[in-house]
């Protein structure tokens, strides 16, 4: 197995020290950072987003496989920029007003990043008007919305109305969360919904460059 | 029969006269509080006030079992949990996560003199003496590893699943002897029943093995000890570990649309009462139409209470939760 399938399967099995070894070695080995960021960290976070959807690994897996590469990207990101790799998109995430929960909205950042889309991460409770302001300082493609509770739902309705009445007309909304549906995206005027965070990068990709 | 004698003729086992309708998560309306006068936030610190709401889902939306309006949030707020505590069309939720280590995991001796429990308390003691002839009363605690969630942050909770179990052993045993406490002082102010809100060990927060060797004894040492009927709530798919539920020693299981009507009343197989499954998206989007053809799907395959799966929004319409009662009536 070479370092670059062994680092996969650090990230497989949340190894965040093996991680953080292997990105090192590689690095001594002079492998381009690119191409340890998609040969190796990206198939793993894409393996573990597989077996959650086929309920083999659940949330504390996805967790710590994010944390390892999530670590191992920390020693990455310096190297891609200063060698002037720039995100092919920028996004905005956050949870919307009157939700804490940030676990879906942190796995969609950590798979994002991964895809080469940077990432703005609001964090979570945040209003309409902070991700509208967010989106215009930014200049972002992308918006996500996350929503575990049924009872937040109407504000990510609202959030996606500001986003509107602000005019931001090419920003393409991806919504997600527990409660989520298609159905609930095509009402409150989504351009995409993703079913789940391993979900979110084929989603964000397709909406912004059908 | 009444509604208290109907919802709890149902809980027990019994054979009511139809089928009660009943909320255990958070539930009131924007419209409800327009009517009452009595507004989110301050309800929650009033108990006067919270039991008029309460008894608003009693006589204006026809449920027979009604709740007091916090949803799952009173342990931490009153163990130092920051709070925002909401607006009229917006639940309360938590801002921050007090316990570092287990060191730090302390119950006061002065528990139920913090807010909100107290006003808990107060509220469960004027709504049953002002309206406990006709309704039944509910109290609610959270379950033992969302409010571990609520306390040490929920990606460090899952975490350390994995990386540190006896840490985590060791908070939930905190956590039980608090909330066991909270739920008899609750049942000793009136509370014909006690919910726990355990949606924080949802379908995809830990594996059926991770909840059978970490949580369901947790679960089982915690319901043994409180000293009255419990309805157990578990958002989303809990279908791989519904033979594990049955073995917590619950009266109830309050399940959301995720599982289907007739497998939930197949899988308790009399083992225990079902309460469910009314989507509480559909409460808020959809119309009173859609919402009575799930309460003929649930009495259908013989869910014995009718309730809605989770917390609803404050911005459900007061027709789509009176279309609940309406459906049962005309049943």
């Amino acid at each position: 197995m070479s370092e670059l399938q062994e680092l996969t399967q650090a990230v497989i099995k949340g190894d965040r020290n093996k991680a953080k070894q292997l990105t090192q070695t590689l690095l001594d080995q002079k492998v381009v950072p690119m191409d340890i960021v998609e040969k190796g960290l990206v198939p793993g976070m894409a393996e573990v987003g597989d077996r959650f959807k086929r309920n083999e690994y659940f949330v504390p897996e996805m967790l710590i496989a994010a944390r390892a590469m999530k670590e191992a990207m920390a020693m990455l990101e310096p190297l891609l920029a200063k060698a002037g790799i720039k995100p092919k998109y920028t996004a905005v995430l956050g949870t919307v007003q009157g939700d804490l929960h940030d676990i879906g909205k942190n796995l969609v950042g950590m798979m994002w990043k991964g895809a080469n889309i940077g990432v703005v991460d609001l964090g979570s409770n945040v209003s309409a008007d902070k991700f509208v302001a967010a989106v215009k300082q930014h200049n972002a493609q992308i918006v996500g919305l996350s929503a575990l509770l049924t009872t937040t739902m109407p504000a990510m309705k609202d959030t996606v109305q500001a986003i509107r009445n602000a005019g931001l007309k090419t920003v393409k909304v991806v919504i997600g969360g527990a409660p989520i549906t298609q159905e609930f995206a095509n009402e409150i005027g989504a351009d995409a919904y993703a079913p789940d965070a391993a979900s979110g990068v084929d989603v964000a990709m397709k909406t912004v460059a059908p | 029969m009444n509604s208290r004698e109907r919802f709890l003729t149902a809980l027990t086992g019994g054979k009511p006269d139809r089928a009660p309708l009943a909320h255990v998560a958070a539930m009131t309306t924007v419209e409800l509080q327009q009517s009452t006068g009595c507004f989110m936030p301050a309800v929650h610190l009033d108990a006067e006030q919270q039991a008029r709401l309460m008894a608003a889902n009693h006589d204006t939306l026809g449920f027979d079992a009604v709740s007091f309006i916090i949803n799952f949030f009173g342990e931490p707020a009153a163990l130092g949990a920051e709070m925002d505590w909401g607006a009229p069309d917006r639940l309360p939720t938590f801002k921050s996560n007090p316990w570092r280590t287990p060191e730090d995991a302390v119950i006061p001796e002065d528990l139920f003199d913090r807010q909100p429990l107290k006003t808990c308390l107060e509220t469960i003691r004027t709504a049953k003496q002002r309206y406990g002839d006709r309704m039944a009363v509910l109290g609610k605690i959270m379950g033992p590893f969302s409010m571990l969630q609520a306390m040490h942050g929920v990606e460090n909770v899952l975490m350390e699943l994995l990386d540190s179990p006896s840490q985590i052993a060791a908070f939930l045993d905190v956590c039980v002897e608090a909330l066991v406490r909270h739920a008899n002082a609750q049942f000793e102010a009136g509370a014909d029943a006690v919910s726990i809100g355990e949606g924080g060990a949802g379908a995809r927060m830990l594996s059926p093995a991770a909840y059978e060797t970490c949580l369901l004894p947790v679960h089982r040492r915690m319901i043994a000890r409180i000293q009255g009927p419990t309805i157990l709530h578990i958002c989303g798919d809990v279908r791989s570990r519904l033979h594990l539920l049955a073995q917590t020693g619950m009266t109830c299981f309050n399940f959301d649309w995720a599982v289907s009507p007739a497998e939930m009343t197949a899988a308790a197989a009399g083992r225990y009462t079902v309460m469910g499954n009314i989507n509480t998206t559909d409460l808020l989007c959809a119309g009173p139409a859609e919402l009575a053809r799930q309460v003929e799907e649930n009495l259908a395959a013989g869910v014995h209470i009718i309730s809605p799966g989770c917390a609803t929004s404050p911005r459900c319409p007061n027709a789509n939760l009176r279309a609940l009662a309406d459906a049962i009536a005309r049943h």
